[in-house]
């Protein structure tokens, strides 16, 4: 069912949308929370809070990425799931592991002139639509979904390296780009 | 704190982007080395959702197509049955229709009982394997309406699937749809229209490439559609979704067809949801996934009626059950 239609059902309070949003995109928010919680009760139960949030959140939004919108959703129970959880077993060493690699790049900035989230945010955009399509997908698949560079690099077919290269190349891209910019943290 | 930051700045990131970079939508060079029993959930993305696989090994028809995907999950030529099944629900189209330099082509069809997928092709201007392609609008009737009178749910999706060996743009349409009234069978000409405007570059730099309508009618032959089978009444686990509980459903009605499954449930006014984990299991242990389905309620009653539809067309001779969840129902 298209997207539109799935929101639409929300905007009429159908019940079925649950069942819809479940059908067309339950594999991709499973794989969200799978990839932070790396626990299939607990990923389970964030899916299932997701579509909770969808029905309250719908209206009054009509989101036009439904798939973008679920996936933030599920990434946010997620996280604060593992941050309730905050077990080093498992999946949680992956998440520590993947945002140190990231916080490389970021530059310190002064304790006192902390950086409004939204400064990064906007200019996390800007270096995003600048990547090469194939750079900008790794990148997010690594830091957004937390996918392991095995995962990234069997999903898009190229090498495990190519991936790790990939990645560090965008991270000084992205390290030049704060530094330019005066964007500490 | 940096951490905190980091994810708090990542969270927000445009979902243009993250809808582009979401698992599962790369591309499917590699899917040729999974072995037979792999499920295919993986490859639905691929299928309905678009992904540039195409390039030098697609054929010329949608049969040709079918193969083609089946050959990249499998490793394995589709065996004669399965492609007799597939060429017995497809026919040929064939019209084309220019406005300026772009010409648009409703090449071939493969039609169900309640569902049909289009193979749309566009040629006349060079197209790079970096970018999706598709049109800024499309309209898409049918008559007789299957949704008239009684209502229901319905609808249809354009997704692009990358480029052929010629270098031209490689689109699927599909049209689904469950009517309150059920399943009714209608095996007269099925009317369509087709109107596609304005051909874009898809992606977080979407750019309109050429303006322009392109506008088809033509006919779909539904004369000689296979019997479905009709399968016992069944119990499957379900979710109740306040308490969120799994609890036994009975479905009834059930019918599987080459194209799909349908059958209805009491869903107690919606607070009662089947897994969205639907299968096909073949003869040979492959798993063939759905690519979504519709639901409404059956005369307004509260009875659920629900029609599921294969990502490939399968023959229903190599059926041997159906899953939902973890339940199977066997097919005799």
């Amino acid at each position: 069912m298209e997207d539109s239609k799935i929101v639409a059902l929300y905007w009429e309070r159908a019940e079925t949308a649950i069942g819809e949003t479940a059908k067309k995109y339950g594999s991709y928010c499973r794989t969200v929370a799978w990839n932070i919680l790396y626990s299939h009760e607990d990923s389970e139960e964030c899916v299932n809070d997701t579509y909770l949030s969808a029905w309250h959140s719908m209206p009054p939004q009509r989101p036009e990425r439904l798939r973008a919108y679920l996936g933030r959703i599920t990434r946010n129970l997620a996280l604060d799931r593992y941050k309730f959880n905050r077990t080093e077993k498992r999946g949680g060493g992956r998440i520590l592991l993947a945002l140190e690699e990231l916080e490389e790049c970021v530059p310190s900035g002064d304790p006192e002139r902390i950086t409004e989230d939204l400064v990064l945010t906007e200019a996390l955009n800007r270096f995003l639509a600048d990547l090469p399509q194939e750079a900008r997908k790794i990148f997010l698949q690594r830091y957004w979904y937390l996918c392991s560079v095995r995962e990234i690099a069997d999903d898009l077919h190229i090498s495990e390296s190519k991936v790790k290269m990939t990645l560090l190349r965008s991270r000084n891209q992205l390290r030049a780009l704060l530094e330019k910019e005066g964007i500490g943290i | 704190m940096k951490q905190k930051r980091i994810l708090n700045a990542l969270t927000m990131v445009d979902e243009v982007f993250i809808e582009e970079a979401a698992p599962g939508t790369g591309t499917a060079a590699g899917l040729g080395r999974r072995v037979l029993a792999v499920v295919l959930a993986a490859v639905l993305a691929l299928f309905l959702m678009g992904a540039g696989v195409a390039t030098g090994i697609f054929g010329n028809s949608i049969q040709d197509w079918f193969d083609y995907y089946w050959n990249a999950i499998t490793g394995q030529s589709m065996d004669k049955s399965q492609s007799a099944v597939i060429d017995n629900l497809s026919q040929e189209i064939g019209l084309s229709q220019t406005v300026g330099d772009i010409t648009v082509t409703v090449d071939s069809a493969t039609v169900g009982d309640d569902n049909f997928f289009l193979l749309l092709k566009v040629e006349g201007m060079r197209f790079s394997k970096r970018y999706g392609y598709t049109f800024g609008q499309n309209h898409m009737t049918v008559s007789p309406d299957p949704l008239e009178g009684g209502g229901g749910l319905g609808g249809y999706g354009l997704e692009y699937h990358g480029l052929d060996g010629d270098g031209a743009i490689v689109l699927m349409m599909d049209y689904e749809y469950a009517a309150m009234t059920g399943y009714v069978e209608d095996i007269s000409p099925l009317e369509v229209t087709l109107e596609l405007k304005d051909l874009f570059r898809d992606g977080s730099k979407r750019k309109l490439l050429a303006e322009g309508e392109w506008y088809f009618t033509f006919t779909l032959d539904r004369s000689d559609l296979p019997e479905p089978v009709r399968l016992p009444d069944s119990e499957v686990m379900g979710m109740e979704l306040e308490q969120n509980t799994r609890v036994p459903l009975l479905l009834t009605d059930i019918e599987l067809t080459n194209t799909g499954m349908r059958f209805c449930y009491d869903c107690q006014g919606g607070t009662l949801a089947l897994s969205p984990d639907f299968f096909v299991v073949l003869k040979n242990g492959l798993k063939v996934e759905c690519t979504g389905g519709t639901g409404t309620l059956l005369d307004g009653g509260p009875l659920l009626f629900c029609s599921y539809q294969w990502m490939f067309p399968v023959d229903l001779e190599d059926v041997a059950a159906i899953q939902i969840g973890s339940t199977q129902i066997p097919v005799p």
